[in-house]
């Protein structure tokens, strides 16, 4: 409960929190603090620096010139939820609704929970279906990132200074189906979607060492509107499913597969024949 | 405060149930840790180490934030409402005396915490369904209740608090 | 302010005090943040403990080195095993005949038995000192083979817990009339099966504290302690430690729940009390959550095999149950009594059976220890029948609920002493039964079941009728079982000069709302309102020695001493007022506050009376001075409290995702004092239940660590309960009352596991263990898949 002792700093802008983390071979960065603060208070995370982001800016929440939506990494969860529940992009309201507890919200933000990306996290999945871009700044300076791309090379240390979700699919049916675990309440199998043109975009998280668009699965949807379970099961074999005695892996592998079925088989019944 | 890196204590100003306070907090005092040991407020309580027992809720410039979930530096300059201090607030009051009326409480360690989060929910949600207060209060555990009678004094303070408003 | 009513019918409500829905007294403090629990209190020369665990569930060690660790910054002291000549155990005090307990030692020596046993202790400037030096300590573990489940801790190649045995068996008990096999080979029918009641972490809110005191001049200690029983923690502390009894104080203040963990001392309040005494100063310890799930007790962890014989219409002839109990590495406190006596005696439940063997074995693991946890040993009896009940119905093709019936015992077989020793008071089983399934709608949902599974859907219903025992005493009967604490309870009833009453309890609440209820029974006792009595407890300075609470004992045994004393002190109060006003105490009429006569206009009022008693100027020498009664009250035998629960499922065949539907719980424990804080422990004991049954596992990981989040049911996990009592009043103690506090954690467990199998027995599925994970139900589909019947 009680951290090791770490210096800290709340520099002023988003330069100065960049070079306080480079400075210093073993800082850390803190935004709403809902991964870092459980780990401190257990110690799995020693930091000899935590750069707190509260006083850099980066509170930026609209829909900008083009259309898409910009998420700053100050803005947290339920500031997000709220605005999306007015503006577009339903399916961030929705997960608003069924992410963590309301306190977890007002603190935890939506980039800090891109960044964890926890096995159960809620939004990262969310915004793997409405494939969210992320803007980084590292000593390289700055760059736009797909967010998938961005989970596949962690690199230097580096802010993620917002995150943009593509005006294309504002007002696109979205939703978001949740199994929750008993213990916490997070994901245990969670299916985010967005339907565009070219077919659905569809993201999971719990099952999964970390959340991840399932594209093998977008494939055979679009071949079959409606798949039967062996052949999304099969979609799904690639992948590496994660589990605890509560919910095993392989049942949790079975419930996403059932969840993809079953939402495949709403929309398709939804569609005009 | 200053923005260049410290590691030992510095006096941090915050203000609690309407008094303004200060205490010389090192960066790694939890806000809870803070407001217990450090300025003396103990309502809140310590039930996990993981943030998910909720029982060291306050209200952070009103808004409900677990305490064990932010440092206490972070917290400089802001206003924090504890189970002292509701009393003192329209909903505060009118939880308070539903708790009571409906025996929302056994041991009441995680009351506290209880009440800052449904003074959440009263705020952003006069008429909540019975759904509703479950959901917003999913993050406070209590292991006395079985939450129904905290649920019946949810849904008493928020028609009590809405006849009032009518009146 | 008055709630909307949806608890209209469960009571009626009577003229006086006792059975009247009063609000709670204590709750103010509570609401406004000024409770004051252990971990609020910090004395002048504060100083604070923290412990280095084990983090191996059995390893031997040599050396424990504290060097760098006392030298870190605002360290006072380091204690190790070593800085102890003759090294203190923590001995349990429920020793079933012919056991072999092992105590904790305060601090490992040599060797740990489980993950989280402490093996050294860092006192320092503050808890973040402490907690950092801890980590500096360095202990040259050595692993060793372990056993973590109670199958495996039996074979004779199993490691060995206590080096020192020549097996893991801690205790054996085997109650029972015998007859088995002549009773079971002579009936129709016969089968066999096995359960588990698995082990479950406790998990109060507030994890246990305490702040040893020790005073050097006086050479006094003061400890407040997170406790349910504080005079039972001063004489467990002072046999522990070898302190004298006579000044050890023991405070515990509010308490943030209990349900069983904190009616025992543990390592570390020794450690601190110590620690205080070797520095002068005082010393505060507060549990870490880690720390509470790995070496704060846990609960249940039984294995059971069921051998049971009945006649074709599901008359019961005989049963044999074998129970293998896992009490981890030491024997707790109560470790060798809660899976033994409290399990063995009610395995017959409310039914009559003419051959009964029960054999109960418990185990040493290298697990941390195992000890009461609400209901402690009546649920794991209340589960292996009531699931008998069912498997038994559900093989003959019957009735679940008509089995029940064909085999109650009958209120002309009651009171009745069972073959197995438990003792069953009170009980009108058909009534209460019928009472439920009616509120259930138990014939409809029968109908909607069969409807629902034309369409390929499950629905069940299950039937807990459990009965259990509370209010331990009398004393000679603990005594039998090796129970080496009172059954008695103590009430100190004394009125102050301004009319006004203090109680004194020896009970403790740590949730109950003793000081309203133990209020409202002197209330009516006195003649004045619940809200000019206070009522103090859990200070051993000012209570007369009690027992403490646990086993639902408070108000059958509290309530009654109370209501013994402040009767005393009542008709003490009425012959003083016939003494001042100078009549027969016969002649003596009272008017609300004001005493009288017929015989004159001479009146006094009830404060007049008490404030002549104090100055004692005119009192008759057979009264004497003041208005204060003792007493320690003996309940005559335990009493058997009961229920008819009913649960409804839903369960979705493809995913084993289970919905709870509906929760009729129909109680009766006798005379109920508060409905409202009775309904408040009757949705509390579900909570847990329904916990165990469906999401909560406190069995340590293969490594024999145990994981912090344990599923405990949140707000939204959990249907609204629909509560009702039946009154069957009790004959064993003055108030007519049975205890209720842990009922319904007794009942849930096989209420719902009886509804699951009810859903899905069509299917082939015939054992389902807690906790009913949606994993754990498909694969028993998957498995019975073509065995369907």
């Amino acid at each position: 409960m009680i951290p090791a002792a770490f210096d800290y700093a709340a520099p002023e802008s988003a330069g100065a929190a960049l070079e306080a983390l480079r400075s210093h071979d073993n800082a850390v960065l803190l935004a709403g603090g809902h991964t870092l603060l459980t780990a401190l208070k257990q110690r799995q995370s020693r930091p000899g620096l935590v750069v707190d982001l509260r006083n850099a800016g980066l509170g930026r929440l609209e829909v900008d010139g083009v259309g898409d939506l910009v998420i700053g990494a100050r803005v947290t969860q339920q500031y997000l939820a709220d605005f999306c529940a007015r503006e577009g992009w339903p399916v961030l309201a929705e997960i608003g609704e069924k992410a963590g507890d309301p306190m977890i919200r007002a603190r935890g933000t939506f980039v800090g929970a891109l960044c964890a990306a926890e096995p159960g996290g809620d939004w990262a999945a969310g915004a793997l279906a409405l494939g969210a871009m992320v803007r980084v700044l590292s000593g390289e300076g700055e760059k736009t990132l797909d967010y998938a791309d961005y989970l596949e090379r962690k690199a230097e240390p580096h802010i993620v200074l917002e995150a943009s979700i593509p005006a294309k699919l504002r007002a696109a049916p979205q939703g978001y189906t949740k199994v929750k675990h008993a213990a916490i309440g997070w994901s245990v199998a969670s299916l985010a979607h967005v339907e565009t043109e070219d077919g659905p975009r569809l993201a999971a998280s719990g099952a999964l060492e970390r959340p991840r668009r399932l594209e093998a699965v977008e494939q055979v949807a679009t071949a079959s509107k409606v798949p039967d379970l062996p052949a999304i099961d099969d979609a799904l074999s690639a992948l590496t499913f994660t589990g605890d005695r509560y919910a095993p892996a392989d049942w949790r592998r079975r419930r996403l597969a059932l969840l993809v079925r079953d939402h495949l088989h709403t929309q398709s019944a939804k569609e005009p024949t | 405060m200053n923005a260049a890196p410290f590691s030992s204590t510095t006096k941090v100003k915050l203000t609690i149930d309407g008094h303004e306070r200060s205490a010389d907090l090192e960066p790694r005092d939890l806000l809870v840790i803070a407001l217990r040991e450090k300025y003396g407020a103990t309502a809140p309580h310590i039930g996990c180490a993981s943030g998910r027992c909720g029982a060291c809720t306050v209200l952070l410039d009103g808004e409900p934030v677990k305490a064990c979930m932010m440092l206490g530096v972070q917290a400089e300059g802001r206003s924090i409402t504890t189970a002292a201090g509701l009393a003192g607030t329209r909903i505060g009051a009118a939880l308070q005396a539903a708790f009571k009326a409906c025996h929302g409480l056994q041991c009441g360690y995680c009351t506290p915490g209880m009440l800052a989060a449904a003074h959440g929910l009263l705020e952003r949600n006069p008429a909540p369904s019975e759904d509703e207060v479950r959901q917003a209060l999913r993050g406070n555990l209590c292991r006395c209740t079985g939450y129904q009678h905290i649920l019946d004094a949810v849904l008493l303070a928020a028609e009590s608090l809405r006849e009032a408003q009518a009146a | 302010m008055k709630p909307e009513n949806p608890y209209a019918g469960e009571l009626a409500e009577p003229e006086g005090w006792v059975g009247r829905a009063v609000e709670r007294l204590e709750d103010e403090r509570l609401l406004t943040g000024a409770g004051r629990y252990v971990d609020d209190i910090t004395l002048p020369g504060q100083l604070y403990a923290a412990f280095v665990r084990s983090p191996h569930p059995h390893a031997v060690f040599s050396q424990v080195d504290t060097m760098a660790a006392s030298d870190a910054p605002g360290v006072h002291l380091c204690l190790t095993a070593s800085d102890f000549d003759d090294l203190p155990h923590v001995k349990p005090n429920w020793i079933l005949p012919r056991s072999t307990p092992r105590g904790r030692p305060i601090l490992a020596k040599g060797r740990v038995r489980y993950v989280g046993e402490p093996i050294a202790v860092v006192i320092a400037e503050s808890a973040a000192a402490a907690r950092d030096a801890a980590e500096l300590v360095e202990v040259d573990y050595d692993p060793r083979p372990f056993v973590l489940h109670q199958d495996e801790a039996l074979g004779d190649s199993a490691p060995r817990v206590h080096e020192d045995m020549d097996n893991n068996v801690a205790a054996t008990f085997t109650p029972g009339n015998g007859g088995f096999d002549e009773a079971a080979s002579a009936a129709p029918f016969r089968t066999r099966f096995s359960l588990r009641n698995q082990r479950l972490v406790p998990f109060s809110i507030e994890c246990r504290a305490v702040n040893a005191d020790h005073d050097p001049a006086s050479e006094r200690m003061t400890l407040h302690i997170a406790h349910q029983l504080p005079h039972m923690a001063r004489r467990m502390v002072a046999e522990t430690i070898g302190f004298p009894e006579n000044r050890l104080r023991v405070i515990s203040p509010d308490v943030g729940g209990g349900f069983g963990p904190k009616m025992h001392i543990y390592q570390e309040e020794a450690v601190c009390a110590l620690a205080s005494m070797r520095l002068g100063r005082p010393v505060k310890w507060t549990e870490r959550r880690s720390e509470n799930v790995c070496n704060t007790t846990h609960g249940r962890d039984h294995a059971m095999s069921i051998d049971v014989a009945a006649d074709e219409d599901g008359t019961l002839r005989a049963l044999r149950i074998e129970s293998r109990a896992n009490i981890g590495a030491y024997m707790s406190s109560m470790g060798s009594g809660i899976p033994t006596i409290n399990v063995g005696l009610f395995v017959m439940g409310v039914y009559e059976i003419p051959a009964v063997e029960v054999d109960i074995k418990c185990l040493y693991t290298h697990t941390p220890p195992v000890d009461a946890y609400r209901g402690a040993g009546r649920p794991e009896a209340s589960y292996v029948i009531e699931r008998t009940i069912d498997r038994v119905a559900h093989e003959l093709g019957l009735d679940p609920a008509e089995v029940r019936r064909r085999n109650f015992l009958t209120e002309d077989q009651i009171p009745r002493r069972q073959p197995t020793g438990a003792m069953i008071d009170s009980g009108r089983y058909h009534h209460t039964l019928d009472e439920a399934l009616e509120r259930a709608g138990y014939e409809r949902f029968r109908r909607e079941q069969a409807e629902a599974r034309e369409r390929g859907e499950l629905l069940g219903i299950g039937i807990a009728h459990y009965t259990e025992s509370c209010g331990v005493g009398p004393g000679q009967v603990q005594k039998l079982v090796g129970f080496d604490r009172g059954g008695y309870e103590s009430a100190r009833v004394r009125m102050t000069s301004d009319g006004r009453a203090i109680v004194f309890s020896g009970s403790h609440s740590h949730g109950q709302g003793h000081v309203t209820t133990f209020a409202q029974i002197a209330a009516d006792e006195l003649g004045i309102s619940p809200d000019r009595i206070e009522v103090i407890q859990g200070d051993t300075e000012s209570v007369p020695q009690g027992v403490g609470t646990f086993n639902s004992r408070s108000v059958p045994v509290g309530g009654s001493a109370v209501k013994v004393a402040a009767g005393r002190v009542a008709e003490r109060i009425h012959k003083l007022a016939a003494h001042l006003l100078q009549i027969k105490p016969e002649a003596l009429i009272r008017e609300g506050e004001v005493f009288g006569s017929d015989a004159s206009n001479d009146t006094l009022t009830f404060a007049e009376v008490c404030h002549a008693a104090w100055t004692g100027h005119n009192v008759p020498a057979d009264l004497g001075v003041g208005l204060e009664e003792t007493e320690f009250y003996h309940p005559t035998a335990m009493s058997a409290p009961y229920g008819a629960h009913v649960a409804q499922v839903r369960i979705d065949g493809e995913t084993g995702e289970l919905e709870l539907l509906r929760y009729i719980a129909v109680d009766d424990c006798g005379k109920v004092i508060n409905p409202l804080l009775a309904r408040g422990q009757v949705h509390g004991g579900l909570a847990q239940g329904i916990g165990q049954a469906l999401w909560e596992d406190g069995m340590p990981e293969d490594d024999g660590s145990t994981i912090l989040d344990t599923p405990v049911p949140r707000f939204d996990m959990l249907p609204r309960f629909e509560t009702a009592h039946t009154v069957t009043e009790s004959w064993t103690n003055p108030l007519g009352a049975k205890g209720l506090g842990e009922a319904g954690a007794i009942g849930a467990p096989p209420a719902i596991v009886n509804a699951a199998i009810d859903a899905l027995w069509h299917r082939g599925v015939r054992e389902l263990d807690m906790p009913l994970t949606p994993a754990r139900i498909l694969a028993a589909l998957d498995a019975a898949k073509g065995h369907g019947a």
